[in-house]
C-alpha cells in the first residue's frame, strides 16, 4: 500500500533530535522517517526511553530547545516544512492545524483557569470571535466529548474533574478547531481501561474522516484497536513499520516479536513469559551496532558491527541484518 | 487445611473532617465489608480499578492500615491484638513490595543498607554477615555484586523492583503482599519480574496478594482471582474461570475493555460513566448506575454471594453467564 506524495499530510523525513545533558549529548531521536495520510491513524510504540514522546513533541516544534536541538530532518506538513518555519507562522498551525493529546491531563491543563475559559481562549487565539461565541463553541464541543454537565464543567477548575473527564476536556481542546492532524501522546496511560475503552471510542468517533491522528503509546493492544500503520521504536531509531495487521501477523524485527510475544495472553496453560532478557541500553553509551544486539537471541558479529538501515519490502521496512530480505 | 490470611468482613472507612472543630461530615468507605481467604502456598490475584480499594486491602493485611471493623486473622490469629513480640514475629512472616520502585526505596541509602537494614534490626544477621547475607539476595533477584554500594537512582524501574522484591525477601517471609509491582514497568521488564515473582514463589513456597488492575498479568501468576469495585468484592473464584467465564457484569465489562491484538472492537461493551464517589457510595448494589442489566432490586438492598467455588454478588448472574 504505497501513498502517493500528493495524499501525505504528514511527512517526516530524517528528523533528528540531540539533547544536551549534564552527562553529556545524547541522541534521542535518530533519522527517523515516517508518513500519516489525511484520515489516517498512525501508530508509534516503544518502550519508555526510546525516542517517541521526543519524535512527536519536535513534530510542531514543542520541545524545549535548548536542552533539545533538531539537528536534522524535514518535516513536511501539507507540503510545508514545519522545521524551517517562522515562529509566528508555527504558531497559526500549532492548535488549528495540529491538535494534541498530552499524557497527564492534570499537568497540561492549567490548573489556575477555568476549563471554559482555557478551551476558548484556544478559539481566540485563531478566530476573531467575541467571548460569549467562543465559551459556547467550547460547551458544545465538552458535549460531543460525551461530559454530561456541560454548564457545570465550563465553570470548573480542572482539579475537580476525574481523570477521565479531564482527559476529554484535553480532547475537546485538541479537536475544537477541527485540525488535519492530531498528535495525541499516550493519550489513555494514565487511565483505567474501562475509561481507556471509552477514550478511545470517542477518539475514533470525533476525530473525523479526514483527519489524521498520530498515537503515541507503549500498548501494542491500543495500537491494533486504533490504528493503520505503524512504527516500533527502540534506542531513538524505527526498527520496523508497516500496517498493522501485517506487523502483528509477522513481525519481522526480533524487537518486534519480543515486544509481541511478551503481551501477557488470557489463553489457558501459558506458564511463564517469553520475555526480553537484560534491558534497553542507556542512549548515552549506545553499541556501535545495533542497538539491540544485546538482547537478541539472533545477533551476530555483523549486529554489533554496525547499523542496521531500514529496508522496505512492499511497505513493511525493517532494520534487521538477520531478517530474510 | 486452615488459611494462612483470613479476612473477615473489614471495613476500612476514612472520616472526611471539616470546619474549625474538625468535625466528621462523612466517611470515605474505601473497603466497606470485604472477607477473603488466603491459602498456604496460594496466589490471590485481586483487580479492579483505580480507587476501588484494593491497596487499602493489601496494606490492612500487612499492619499498614488499622481497619475500622472486622478482623484479619493471620495463621488464626487476630493481627490487631499482637503485643510487641508478636509483631515482630508477624512482621517477618508477611511483606509488601510497592508499587512504584521510584518512590519505595530511600534515595540516601545503598542497596546494602536497603537491603539489610531490616534483617539488622530484627537482630537476624550481625553486620559483619551483611554483605554475604545481601549478596545472595541480590543473586536470588537475578543481581550482581556490582549493585551492593550503588544508590536506587543509579538503575532502572525493572532493577529498582527487583532489589525491593529482595528486601522483602530479607526476613524469610511466608507471605508477600504485591501492591502493583509491575504496573509501572516496560512490557519486556515486566514479563522478567513476573517470571521472577512464580521463580521465587515456587523456591520459597510463599503465597501472594497480588495486587493488579492488569487481568492479563492477574490470570499469569494467580490461582484465584477477586474483582473489586468501589469497596466490595463483586466475584471471586479460580483464576481460570473468573476471566473466561466471567458471571459479573463488572467483570465482564472489565474483561471486554483491555485492548488486545486480535481483538474485536465491535464487541466490546463499553460502561457508561465513571467510578462513584466511595464518600457517597449509591444504594444496593455499587455497580448499578453503570450496569447495563440494572433493576429496581438492585437500586435497594446489596446483593449477597452466589455460588460456592466460583461466587458472584449479582442478582443477575444466572442470566449472564
Amino acid at each position: 500500500m504505497s501513498v502517493s506524495e500528493s495524499s501525505k499530510l504528514l511527512d517526516v523525513r530524517g528528523l533528528t533530535v540531540d539533547i544536551e545533558t549534564e552527562d553529556g549529548l545524547f541522541r534521542a531521536v535518530d533519522h527517523v522517517s515516517f508518513s500519516i495520510a489525511a484520515g489516517e491513524t498512525f501508530g508509534l510504540v516503544g518502550e519508555s526511553g526510546c525516542g517517541k514522546s521526543v519524535t512527536s513533541m519536535s513534530l510542531a516544534r514543542l520541545i524545549p530547545c535548548p536542552p533539545c536541538s533538531i539537528t536534522s530532518g524535514e518535516v513536511l506538513f501539507c507540503g510545508r516544512d514545519l522545521l524551517k518555519l517562522p515562529i509566528e507562522e508555527l504558531r497559526r498551525i500549532r492548535g488549528k492545524e495540529i491538535g494534541v493529546i498530552f499524557q497527564e491531563p492534570m499537568t497540561a491543563l492549567s490548573p489556575l483557569i477555568r476549563v471554559g475559559e482555557q478551551l476558548a481562549e484556544v478559539v481566540h487565539l485563531h478566530e476573531k470571535i467575541d467571548h460569549k461565541e467562543a465559551l459556547e463553541r467550547a460547551r458544545l464541543w465538552l458535549d460531543k466529548v460525551g461530559i454530561p454537565d456541560t454548564r457545570r464543567c465550563i465553570s470548573a477548575y480542572p482539579f475537580e474533574l476525574s481523570g477521565g473527564m479531564r482527559q476529554r476536556v484535553m480532547i475537546a481542546m485538541a479537536l475544537i478547531l477541527q485540525p488535519k492532524l492530531i498528535i495525541a501522546d499516550e493519550p489513555t496511560t494514565a487511565l483505567d481501561v474501562t475509561i481507556q475503552a471509552q477514550i478511545l471510542d470517542l477518539m475514533r468517533e470525533v476525530k473525523g474522516p479526514d483527519a489524521a491522528l498520530l498515537i503515541i503509546t507503549h500498548d501494542m493492544g491500543v495500537i491494533w484497536e486504533m490504528c493503520q500503520k505503524m512504527a516500533v521504536m527502540y534506542a531513538s531509531r524505527i526498527v520496523e513499520t508497516g500496517s498493522v495487521k501485517e506487523l502483528f501477523a509477522n513481525p519481522l524485527h526480533p524487537y518486534t516479536q519480543g515486544l509481541l510475544r511478551s503481551i501477557p495472553s488470557m489463553n489457558i496453560g501459558v506458564e511463564r513469559l517469553p520475555h526480553i532478557s537484560g534491558q534497553v541500553p542507556s542512549l548515552l553509551k549506545l553499541p556501535p551496532g545495533c542497538a539491540f544486539a544485546e538482547r537478541c537471541g539472533i545477533a551476530t558479529e555483523a549486529c554489533k558491527a554496525s547499523v542496521p538501515q531500514l529496508a522496505d519490502n512492499k511497505g513493511h521496512a525493517v532494520a534487521c541484518f538477520k531478517t530474510p530480505r | 487445611m486452615p488459611p494462612l490470611v483470613s479476612i473477615d468482613d473489614i471495613k476500612v472507612w476514612f472520616p472526611i473532617r471539616k470546619g474549625v472543630f474538625n468535625r466528621v461530615v462523612g466517611n470515605v468507605r474505601a473497603v466497606d465489608g470485604v472477607s477473603l481467604d488466603i491459602m498456604p502456598g496460594e496466589t490471590m490475584g485481586l483487580v479492579g480499578e483505580s480507587g476501588c480499594g484494593k491497596t487499602t486491602i493489601g496494606r490492612a493485611i500487612i499492619g499498614l492500615q488499622p481497619v475500622t471493623s472486622g478482623k484479619i486473622l493471620f495463621e488464626g490469629e487476630d493481627i490487631s491484638q499482637f503485643g510487641h513480640n508478636e509483631r515482630q514475629r508477624f512482621c517477618r512472616s508477611c511483606q509488601m513490595v510497592f508499587q512504584d520502585p521510584y518512590s519505595s526505596l530511600n534515595p540516601r541509602m545503598t542497596v546494602l543498607d536497603i537491603i539489610t537494614e531490616a534483617m539488622v534490626y530484627h537482630g537476624l544477621i550481625s553486620s559483619r554477615e551483611r554483605e554475604t547475607k545481601a549478596l545472595e539476595l541480590l543473586a536470588e533477584v537475578g543481581m550482581g555484586r556490582d549493585a551492593l554500594n550503588r544508590y536506587p537512582h543509579e538503575f532502572s524501574g525493572g532493577q529498582r523492583q527487583r532489589i525491593s522484591i529482595a528486601r522483602a525477601l530479607s526476613l524469610n517471609p511466608r507471605f508477600i503482599v504485591c501492591d502493583e509491582p509491575v504496573s509501572a514497568l516496560d512490557v519486556s521488564v515486566q514479563a522478567q519480574v513476573i517470571n521472577l515473582l512464580m521463580d521465587l514463589r515456587e523456591k520459597h513456597s510463599l503465597s501472594y496478594l497480588f495486587i493488579s488492575h492488569d487481568l492479563s498479568v492477574v490470570r499469569l501468576i494467580s490461582q484465584r482471582v477477586a474483582v473489586m469495585y468501589l469497596g466490595h468484592i463483586v466475584e471471586i473464584g479460580k483464576a481460570e474461570e473468573v476471566l473466561e467465564k466471567p458471571l459479573h457484569p463488572y467483570t465482564q465489562a472489565l474483561l471486554s475493555a483491555v485492548p488486545r491484538p486480535g481483538k474485536n472492537v465491535e464487541e466490546r461493551i463499553i460502561l457508561k460513566g465513571e467510578l462513584p464517589s466511595p464518600a457517597n457510595p449509591p444504594t444496593g448494589c455499587p455497580f448499578h448506575p453503570r450496569c447495563p442489566y440494572a433493576t429496581d432490586e438492585c437500586r435497594t438492598a446489596l446483593p449477597a454471594f452466589v455460588g460456592t467455588e466460583h461466587k458472584c454478588a449479582c442478582y443477575h448472574f444466572s442470566k449472564l453467564a
